[in-house]
């Protein structure tokens, strides 16, 4: 019998034990990746869930906005303060252990871990100072050889938390999912400071609604009524489906329910594979290569694509010495790039010869491509695929000296693999007319490219948040998100109206004030605050 | 030409901290850094008419590097793998190696390696192993071209540039050279499976097992142990005002302690 | 050499694993597996660009250590021309009993297989215990070859030395220099090259006298450069008393220029990570780490170096090291006198406008 309780657990609220700053103190935690600057009054920089409980027990008593911060990496102004209190988890960055189930193995680890500090343990087996969550764990592991947390978003810094929060995506999300795939249990601190432990699989909703237990305090929350769009990669918007569990709720909804700390994130078993990366002619060409990887039985663990403007950008900076010196000259030029991994196993021979027969019928072929198995080689190849970002930063940097304002403008979208082929000739299209300067690129996986708008003038800025404007209509009306990956944030909170209509967005803010009566968690994140 | 590119698998050390006491384990491993350096060389000077043939002498993930260099234009491989060499100090190595040259591969022109192993890091096996051949050698260099059956070797010596002109034989073993290095196709990935990679043991090159590994070493590790560490370090955030920046100044002006 | 009492053979290897010649009874009554090797052998390097040839620091330092193992003789092998033995007179200074003048005009210049020639057989004649070269350019090359020549063990870039009851314990870093590793050789001589700086110059003693034997030898036929410059890339580094050294972590190209007009200014020499090098940002000759130089300056100031194991290898002799990167986490702050988090384009732009209020460059 399933149950829709979640238990409270209480900690003695004493603020005293939590390390605070002030005055100018707090400027360092005041931006994040957006390059929006905040205020605050107080930073609170807690070192366990206690500390946590205690600020935001303190916090909702005085009526003070706490907006949350782990490693401040995102780029829509998610972890910038608008006055009141910071509330940063810098200190929180143990993993503490990995577990076993029937399902398989598992981390445990507090809020602000990083991928890159995961990846480190798993991949040079450092489970020395690693606890057994359950007894044994640590050296079945050892035994069943290296493994791997799929999930893998672009800014390898990030805090598993903020992953946890964006419901962030990778490349390999293609073939994996989301971190809400993979995300075992949650401990939750309430603005209230009561603490949530749930784990995947125990709490459902019923008649469409948890009970939240407690002494003298139970209550009902309703979840949301509608329908929530999972066929496309999404982050945009608060969780629902009918019977839910209750741990989705926590998870992409950007801090504004509750605040993450501790996380136990599944693991798969790593395997060998081959990057490699194939140039063909053009971009149509390419987009035709990438369908017919997406047909293949044991297809690519993820695919990704960079335009021919991008690679010719690529190019024009190497030649100019800027960047990617290092780089060898492309096998085929000018061309568009496909790089995707796929498993070195015994079929990895007739895959490549399948492989090479559709790249001769796109004017390519096997001797125009790049791979690598060994590790290093292969993180080279990762910093290919970072190349072209940091080549529009570039690009953009130096026109910034001219026109201060000035940031880099681009699309998230994702659509559903039925209207794929229709969004990428919206594209064309539409940034044809615009007469814009574009570079497109990203996790073509999941249909879900970066289109990045590179602004000479304040004309281009104006035509540039026009065209993000119309690409998010239309995606949104072929069954997209127009903020797959970065979330909402303060930044883009009109394309949550874009998504939602009025009622379903009162619905979400009854929600919220369900659980977060005073409005005082990450105010302006996701929501238009109602302080 | 006849080209014998001898090469090392060592532990990736770009990215991993240190286990107390251990050597780095279960990380991954690459082709060293300088051997890659020859592996570039070695593949920029041959020919339609040359071979290069890639040698390693490690454990069985070593054949992963040979791999690479197969990938990367060598035509066969030999992978030294048996656990009588194992223990193998730099004059067992050595020893090791040359046995297999004079055994299989006498007629060579030239032998190109890395200078120096990032893992161990004495770079005193190309020395050892040119002596064993009784060939010249010219070590630290950065930079090889080919003028008919010729090699010029530029190295760097005591803040001089020497450049010498090589004959056949010689040993030329690299420090440096050209950072882009080339990637293998995927047609290059599946020719390389095709290729001649033969694992050679002991008693292939019919070594003793006196003269090779452990017991074959001259030298004997003793005991290791870690470095740590300790310095009195103040830890400054950059806006705590321009602190930071005043320390440093004061520093590199010589106006602190 | 173990086994030089001994006669029955000419087999120059350690009879470590026991002889077949030798009764067992015979071997242990006469002691025949005594090792009766003795002293020790320093190659003696002399600096020519002066109007006398000098001894170099290095030889000096390695000298003096010799000396305090034990009572045994210390032998310097030195090659040059006629001029050379002026110098031997200062190898006794610091501690040298007798010097093996190899004479040849030419030996001015170093010559691999000549020098080779001469260290063995000199040391053929000696049977020296421990046989010492300081690890330069030319110590690596010669110390191996001289090693494999008399098939010996030898021992690579030390930095510690230790005589017990005649057996030397030589230490050296490996992986990177976090590793230290100890090593013994079980043949005789027992080889060492020695990182310059590891021992410390004692004062002479302008009233120690020795003998001086000259050894006159051809150079030996070996190959010798076409054409030898001096190098424009110098690397100074060495001799840098302030580096300024950029790591990935420095960001974009504008940051790197302000970093090496903050260098101008400050007279300060520029380094970086290997992984600039290979952004083609910077050119190997300035790259300090295990495949790089070896620094040790007075300031180390690291931007954006995230300070992996094989940089540390590098520049962890530096008097005092100042790291500036944005990640806390980076390995640089742990070994770091002060440690600043925070972003280095930021701190480049404070440093420079406090250089322009302290010492307001010149119109």
């Amino acid at each position: 019998m399933t149950r829709s309780r979640l238990v409270r657990e209480r900690h003695e609220p004493d603020i005293s034990r939590v390390k605070a700053l002030d005055g100018n103190a707090v400027n360092a935690y005041l931006q994040d990746e957006s390059k929006l600057t905040g205020s605050a009054d107080m930073v609170f920089i807690t070192s366990d869930e206690a500390g946590i409980s205690s600020v935001l027990y303190h916090a909702t008593a005085g009526n003070v906005p706490v907006t949350i911060s782990a490693r401040r990496t995102g780029v829509v102004g998610g972890a910038v303060p608008v006055g009141g209190w910071v509330l940063s988890l810098e200190e929180m960055d143990r993993v503490v252990g990995i577990g076993e189930d029937d399902v398989g193995f598992y981390m445990q680890v507090e809020p602000n871990v990083t991928l890159r500090q995961i990846d480190d343990i798993l991949r040079n087996g450092r489970y020395r100072d690693l606890e057994e969550i359950t007894p044994g764990a640590i050296s079945r592991l050892k035994k069943m050889g290296r493994h791997l947390y799929p999930v893998d978003p672009t800014e390898s810094n990030a805090s598993l938390g903020a992953n946890a929060a964006c419901n962030s995506s990778g490349s390999r999300s293609y073939r994996h999912g989301p971190t809400r795939d993979w995300v075992r249990r949650l401990r939750v601190v309430l603005a209230d400071g009561s603490v949530l432990d749930i784990r995947r699989g125990e709490v459902f909703a019923k008649n469409g609604a948890f009970i939240l237990d407690g002494e003298g305090d139970e209550r009902m929350i309703e979840t949301l009524s509608y329908e929530f769009n999972r066929e496309v990669k999404n982050s945009a918007g608060i969780f629902s489906a009918d019977g839910m569990d209750a741990i989705d709720l926590f998870i992409g909804s950007e801090g504004i329910l509750g605040v993450v700390s501790l996380l136990e994130i599944r693991l798969i078993p790593w395997r060998p594979m081959l990057s490699c990366m194939a140039f063909v002619p053009d971009d149509e060409g390419a987009l035709r290569f990438i369908d017919h990887l997406k047909g293949l039985d044991d297809g690519p663990e993820l695919i990704e694509f960079i335009d021919r403007n991008g690679i010719e950008m690529i190019e024009c900076e190497r030649k100019e010495g800027h960047l990617f010196s290092n780089m060898p000259e492309f096998p085929l030029f000018p061309a568009a790039a496909v790089m995707f991994d796929i498993p070195v196993d015994d079929s990895l021979e007739m895959l490549i010869e399948e492989i090479g027969s559709v790249l001769k019928s796109e004017g390519s072929g096997l001797d125009r491509t790049w791979c690598a198995h060994e590790e290093r080689e292969r993180e080279r190849f990762r910093s290919f695929r970072h190349a072209i970002p940091e080549a529009v930063f570039s690009y953009i940097a130096s026109r910034k000296l001219q026109y201060p304002d000035m940031h880099k403008m681009g699309t998230d979208i994702s659509v559903p693999e039925s209207s794929s082929s229709e969004m990428m000739k919206c594209y064309r299209d539409m940034v044809d007319s615009s007469g814009l300067r574009t570079v497109m690129f990203g996790h073509m996986g999941d249909n879900h490219p970066h289109l990045e708008l590179l602004i000479q003038d304040m004309d281009d800025y104006e035509k540039a948040e026009r065209l993000c404007h119309d690409l998010a209509e239309k995606a949104i009306g072929l069954g997209g998100c127009p903020s797959a990956e970065h979330g909402i944030g303060r930044l883009k909170r009109r394309y949550l109206g874009m998504m939602y209509d009025e009622t379903q967005i009162q619905d979400m803010v009854r929600l919220k004030k369900q659980l977060d009566e005073k409005w005082v968690l990450n105010p302006g994140v996701l929501l238009e605050s109602m302080r | 030409m006849k080209i014998l590119l001898m090469v090392k698998q060592v532990p990736d050390l770009s990215a991993s901290g240190m286990d107390d006491g251990k050597v780095p384990r279960g990380g991954p491993s690459v082709l060293n850094p300088q051997c890659e350096y020859a592996l570039d060389a070695a593949i920029a000077l041959k020919g339609e008419e040359d071979e290069v043939i890639a040698v390693s002498m490690g454990p069985p993930s070593a054949s992963g590097s040979l791999l690479r260099c197969l990938e990367l234009g060598a035509d066969r491989a030999y992978h030294l793998c048996d656990p009588d060499f194992a223990g193998s100090d730099v004059w067992a190595t050595a020893k090791t190696l040359a046995r297999l040259i004079i055994e299989k591969e006498s007629d060579f022109d030239y032998i190109l390696c890395g200078q120096r192993a990032a893992d161990g890091e004495t770079g005193q096996v190309p020395s050892m192993l040119a002596e064993l051949l009784g060939i010249p050698q010219v070590s630290g260099c950065h930079r090889i071209i080919r003028e008919l059956a010729f090699l010029h070797a530029w190295r760097g010596m005591s803040g001089r540039i020497e450049r010498f002109e090589l004959g056949p034989k010689a040993l030329i073993a690299m420090e440096t050279g050209c950072n882009v290095h080339r990637l293998p196709s995927m047609e290059d990935f599946l020719a390389a499976k095709r290729k001649e990679l033969t694992v050679i043991s002991r008693k292939d090159i019919s070594l003793e097992k006196s003269d090779c590994g452990l017991m074959g070493s001259h030298t004997v590790v003793k005991g290791v142990h870690v470095l740590t560490e300790s310095r009195e370090g103040i830890k400054l955030h950059l806006d705590d005002t321009s602190s930071a920046v005043d320390a440093v100044y004061e520093a590199v002006r010589r106006r602190d302690k | 050499m173990k086994g030089d009492s001994c006669s029955t053979c000419s087999t120059k290897s350690s009879c470590a694993g026991g002889c077949e010649r030798s009764e067992a009874e015979l071997a242990e009554m006469y002691d025949l597996y005594a090792d009766t090797s003795e002293g020790h052998l320093i190659w003696v390097e002399l600096d020519y660009s002066q109007s006398n040839p000098m001894l170099k620091d290095v030889s000096k330092e390695l000298i003096a250590k010799a000396r305090s193992f034990d009572d045994q003789r210390v032998i310097g092998v030195l090659f040059g021309p006629e001029s050379a033995r002026y110098a031997a007179r200062e190898a006794f200074n610091y501690g040298a009993d007798t010097i093996y003048h190899v004479r040849h005009p030419t030996f001015t210049d170093f010559d691999l297989e000549s020098f080779t020639a001469g260290l063995t057989t000199v040391a053929e004649r000696v049977k020296p215990n421990t046989m010492i070269l300081a690890a330069g350019d030319e110590g690596r090359e010669l110390g191996p070859r001289a090693a494999a020549r008399m098939g010996v063990g030898i021992t690579a870039d030390c930095t510690g030395l230790e005589m017990e009851k005649g057996v030397l314990r030589m230490t050296r870093p490996t992986f990177g220099g976090k590793l230290m590793a100890t090593i013994i050789s079980n043949t005789r001589p027992q080889m060492a090259t020695v990182r310059p700086g590891s021992f410390l110059i004692p004062e002479k003693d302008e009233g120690r006298q020795g003998t001086v034997i000259n050894w006159p030898m051809n150079p030996a036929a070996g190959i010798e450069p076409e054409e030898s410059a001096e190098s424009e890339n110098e690397g100074c580094l060495q001799d840098a008393e302030l580096i300024i050294s950029v790591g990935s972590g420095i960001g974009n190209l504008r940051n790197l220029e302000l970093a090496k007009e903050i260098a101008e200014r400050l007279g300060a020499d520029m380094a970086c990570s290997r992984s600039v090098v290979e952004k083609g940002w910077m050119d190997q000759s300035h790259q300090v780490g295990q495949t790089g130089n070896v620094v040790r300056p007075r300031i180390y100031l690291a931007l954006g170096i995230s300070g992996a194991l094989q940089h540390q290898a590098g520049m962890s002799g530096s008097q005092k090291i100042i790291a500036i990167n944005n990640d806390p986490d980076a390995a640089i702050h742990q070994i770091a006198n002060i440690s600043i988090v925070g972003e280095v384009g930021e701190f480049l732009q404070r440093l420079l406008k406090k250089l322009d209020e302290e010492e307001p460059a010149e119109v």
